[in-house]
C-alpha cells in the first residue's frame, strides 16, 4: 500500500502547532516591557488614549482572551492621598476593552495584586468602585480579547454613592443597630464580632463603618473608661444619641490593636461605636472586585474610674 | 478514505507522545504493591496485651472487618507522670514528664533516660523548626530533628539533633502546658493566660492574651491560632504586622477545654463542634456549640490529647483521657460521626498520645507507656504515571 506523506506531515504539523510560539502582535522581541507606569491618572480628570499605540506594560491578567505576552495596554499610576472609595468609569470607544486595578504590593509581598477588573464592549460604559487606602496603585487599560485595541476614555472620582464601600453613615442602617445594641456594662467585658458594612455605624475617627454598636446605660453621671482590642486597628467612639455627635473618639495608632477612651458621661443611655481605621486585607489570590471587607473579633472592657 | 486513515494514524501517534498513560505497558510500570506495614516490636511486659478489633474507615475500599489493635504496656523505668510524647515513623520516640524526665525508646535496650538539664515538670513537646528553605531533607535529618519542650515555672528545653539538651529562658515563671508551631515560630501557653512566642533562633517574647485563665491547648482552628483552657476560655490569635494579636471569645462552655481539633473542641465532659457558616470571605471567626453526636461518648470523661493518623488504608483520630479511656473517630468527611470509646484495662490517666501508621504511644501517670500496634493494615497502592 502506497501512502502519500502529505497528510501525515499535515497532521504532525497540526499537532506541533499547539506547542509553537505565536509572534506577538505589534511587538518585536526587543520591545522592552514597562515595569513602572508612564501615565498618571488624575482624580476628576478624563484620560483619553488609543491602545493601538500601546505602552507594552504589564497587561491585564483578567482579560477574556489574548495571547501570552500580548500587552496592547496603557499603563497608569494612580496615587491615592485619602482613604475612600473611588469610582473608575471606563468607555472603550472602538474596541472590546478591560480595565484592571492593581495593588503595587507592599514590601512584604513584592509583585502585583489584582483588586478590581471590569470589561466593556465597544462604545459601552462600565464603572468600577473600590475602596483604597493612601498609596500608589496601578490601572491597566487593555483589550479584553485577542488583538483588541482602540480609543477609550477613563475617569476616576471619589465615590460617595450608596453603593460605595466607604461612605458616611446611613441613618436608616444605623438606627436599627442602636435599637438592638447589646449592653456594655462597667466592670464587665463585652465580646463582639465586627463586620464592615457600607453605610453602617462609623466612628468619626474611624474609616470603614460596620454593625458594631453597643449601649452604655448609666444610672448616674460617671467617668467611664473603655478599652477595646481587636484583630483589626479599632476606633472607638461614645455618643449620647444614636445619631449624635461624638462625645469622644479615639483610634489605635498604626500597628496597634488596642484603643482606650475616657469620658465624663451624664446619667442615661449612651452609644458606643466600634469601627476600623483600616480597610480589610486584600484577597491574596487577587479579585475582580475586592471590597476589602473585615470580619474580626473584638472585646471592650468597661470600667468606672474616679473623677 | 486512505488519507483519512493516515490522518487517524498520525493523530494517534501524536496522542501517544503526549499521553504515556495510554501506552499498553502502563500498568506494569506501577511496580509491586507496598509491603504490609508491621508495628514496632513491642517492649511489652503484659502477659496478655489488650486487643480490640476496630475499623478505621469504610470508604475507598477500606477493610470492613477491621484491623487488630493491640495495646501493651512497656516498662518506662520511672514512676514519674509522663506528659508528652513525640514519635517519628521508623525513627525516634521521645517522652517527657515530671521532674525533668526525658526518655528515648531503644528497640533493644528499652526506654533510656536522658538528662534535659532541668528538674522542672515538662508538659509539652514538639519538633522545633529546623529546615532551611531549599535545603534537602535527608532521611538522617528527618529522623534526627531538634525538639523543644516546655513545662513548670516557665522552663523551656531544647534538644539539638545530636541529643544535647539546653535550657532556654522564656521570660515567664508561669507553668507552660502546650506548644504549637506557627510558621517559623513556636508558641507556648500556660497558667494565668500566659503566652510566649519563640523565634527560630531561640529568642522568646511575651504575647498579650487578654485573659488570666489557665490555657491548656493551642492549635490552628478556623483560620486562627486558638488557645483554650479553664472555664471554657477561648482566645483567637491572628498574625498582624508580624506579631500575634490575641482576642478572647465568649466561653462556649463553662467546662475546662483541653483539646483543639480544628473544627472541634474537647475537654472535661464536653465535645464541641464549630457552627457552620455560609457567609462569604472574609469568614467570621469560628463559634462552637456542644456536639450532640458526641454527648454519650464524652459524658463523665476528660479528654486530654489527640493525634491524627492519615494513610491510604487508615485514617482516624485517636484521643486519650483519664482512667484508661481512648476514643477513635473517623476522619473522612462521612466518617466524623463515627466515634468509638474504648476502656483500656490500664487505670492510668493518659496525658498524651502519638499515633502514626501502625504504631502509637500513649503516656500517662505513674510512668505509664502503652504501645499500640495495629495489625493487618493494607496500604493503598497509589501509582502516578
Amino acid at each position: 500500500m502506497k501512502i502519500s506523506p502529505a497528510p501525515l506531515l499535515a497532521a504532525l504539523l497540526c499537532a506541533l502547532s499547539a506547542c509553537a510560539k505565536v509572534p506577538r502582535i505589534n511587538t518585536s522581541p526587543d520591545t522592552p516591557m514597562l515595569t513602572e507606569p508612564k501615565r498618571a491618572l488624575e482624580l476628576g480628570e478624563v484620560s483619553r488614549g488609543d491602545t493601538r499605540s500601546p505602552d507594552y506594560g504589564i497587561g491585564s491578567s483578567c482579560k477574556n482572551g489574548g495571547r501570552a505576552g500580548q500587552a496592547l495596554d496603557h499603563f497608569y499610576g494612580f496615587e491615592v492621598r485619602e482613604a475612600a472609595s473611588y469610582r473608575f468609569e471606563f468607555v472603550p470607544e472602538t474596541f472590546n476593552g478591560v480595565i484592571q486595578v492593581l495593588n503595587k504590593k507592599e514590601k512584604a509581598r513584592p509583585g502585583r495584586l489584582a483588586i478590581g477588573c471590569k470589561a466593556a464592549r465597544p462604545g459601552g460604559k462600565v464603572a468600577l468602585s473600590l475602596p483604597f487606602e493612601p498609596g500608589l496603585y496601578w490601572v491597566v487599560v487593555d483589550g479584553n480579547l485577542w488583538d483588541e485595541a482602540g480609543t477609550y476614555t477613563l475617569r476616576v472620582d471619589r465615590d460617595t454613592s450608596k453603593t460605595a464601600v466607604i461612605r458616611p453613615e446611613d441613618p436608616a442602617i444605623v438606627a436599627p443597630l442602636c435599637a438592638s445594641a447589646p449592653l456594655v456594662r462597667p466592670g464587665e467585658r463585652t465580646y463582639g464580632t465586627f463586620e464592615s458594612k457600607s453605610g453602617g455605624a462609623r466612628a468619626s475617627c474611624g474609616l470603614l463603618g460596620g454593625g458594631s454598636v453597643h449601649r452604655l446605660s448609666l444610672a448616674a453621671k460617671a467617668r467611664i473608661r473603655l478599652r477595646a482590642a481587636a484583630h483589626f486597628q479599632p476606633a472607638l467612639e461614645i455618643r449620647s444619641g444614636c445619631h449624635d455627635k461624638p462625645v469622644v473618639c479615639a483610634h489605635a495608632d498604626a500597628g496597634q490593636y488596642e484603643v482606650e477612651v475616657t469620658a465624663d458621661l451624664p446619667a442615661g443611655d449612651h452609644f458606643v461605636v466600634l469601627d476600623s481605621t483600616r480597610i480589610g486585607d486584600r484577597n491574596p489570590n487577587g479579585s475582580h472586585l475586592d471590597e476589602a471587607r473585615i470580619a474580626g473579633v473584638y472585646v471592650i472592657d468597661a470600667e468606672e474610674v474616679a473623677q | 478514505m486512505r488519507a483519512a486513515r493516515v490522518f487517524l494514524l498520525a493523530s494517534l501517534l501524536g496522542l501517544a507522545a503526549c499521553s504515556p498513560a495510554l501506552t499498553p505497558a502502563s500498568e506494569d510500570r506501577c511496580g509491586p504493591p507496598p509491603p504490609t506495614p508491621k508495628p514496632l516490636a513491642s517492649l511489652g511486659h503484659d502477659p496478655k496485651p489488650f486487643e480490640t478489633r476496630h475499623s478505621p474507615e469504610k470508604t475507598y475500599g477500606g477493610k470492613t472487618s477491621g484491623y487488630l489493635y493491640r495495646f501493651e504496656r512497656e516498662d518506662s523505668g520511672t514512676t514519674e507522670s509522663l506528659r508528652a510524647v513525640h514519635m517519628i515513623r521508623e525513627g525516634r520516640v521521645l517522652v517527657v514528664g515530671d521532674h525533668g524526665t526525658a526518655l528515648v525508646r531503644d528497640a533493644k535496650a528499652g526506654w533510656q533516660k536522658e538528662d534535659p538539664g532541668t528538674t522542672e515538670d515538662l508538659h509539652a513537646l514538639v519538633v522545633a523548626p529546623h529546615d532551611e528553605n531549599g535545603e534537602s531533607i535527608t532521611e538522617e535529618r528527618r529522623k534526627n530533628p531538634p525538639y523543644l519542650a516546655v513545662g513548670s515555672n516557665g522552663v523551656a528545653v531544647f534538644r539539638d539533633p545530636t541529643g544535647v539538651w539546653r535550657v532556654e529562658s522564656t521570660g515567664t515563671t508561669a507553668n507552660l502546658f502546650a506548644l504549637h508551631h506557627l510558621g517559623q515560630t513556636t508558641v507556648a501557653v500556660g497558667a494565668g493566660g500566659v503566652m510566649v512566642e519563640r523565634s527560630r533562633e531561640g529568642v522568646w517574647r511575651t504575647v498579650k492574651t487578654r485573659t488570666t485563665a489557665d490555657l491548656y491547648a493551642l492549635e490552628s482552628c478556623g483560620g486562627h491560632l486558638c488557645a483554650v483552657g479553664a472555664a471554657g476560655t477561648m482566645v483567637l490569635c491572628k498574625s498582624r504586622d508580624e506579631e500575634l494579636v490575641c482576642i478572647p471569645r465568649p466561653p462556649p462552655t463553662q467546662a475546662t477545654l483541653r483539646v483543639i481539633d480544628g473544627s472541634q473542641l474537647m475537654g472535661d465532659g464536653v465535645w464541641l463542634s464549630s457552627v457552620p457558616t455560609d457567609k462569604p470571605e472574609p469568614r467570621p471567626p469560628p463559634t462552637f456549640t456542644p456536639w450532640p453526636v458526641a454527648k454519650e461518648f464524652i459524658a463523665g470523661e476528660e479528654m486530654r490529647a489527640r493525634e491524627h493518623n492519615h494513610y491510604g488504608g487508615i485514617s482516624e483520630m485517636l484521643a486519650v483521657g483519664r482512667r484508661g479511656t481512648v476514643w477513635f473517630q473517623g476522619r473522612l468527611a462521612d466518617e466524623r460521626d463515627r466515634i468509638e470509646r474504648v476502656k483500656l484495662p490500664f487505670q492510668a490517666d493518659f496525658h498524651d498520645v502519638a499515633y502514626e501508621l501502625v504504631d502509637g504511644f500513649l503516656v500517662g501517670d505513674q510512668g505509664t507507656i502503652v504501645h499500640l500496634g495495629v495489625e493487618g493494615v493494607a496500604l493503598m497502592h497509589i501509582c502516578l504515571l
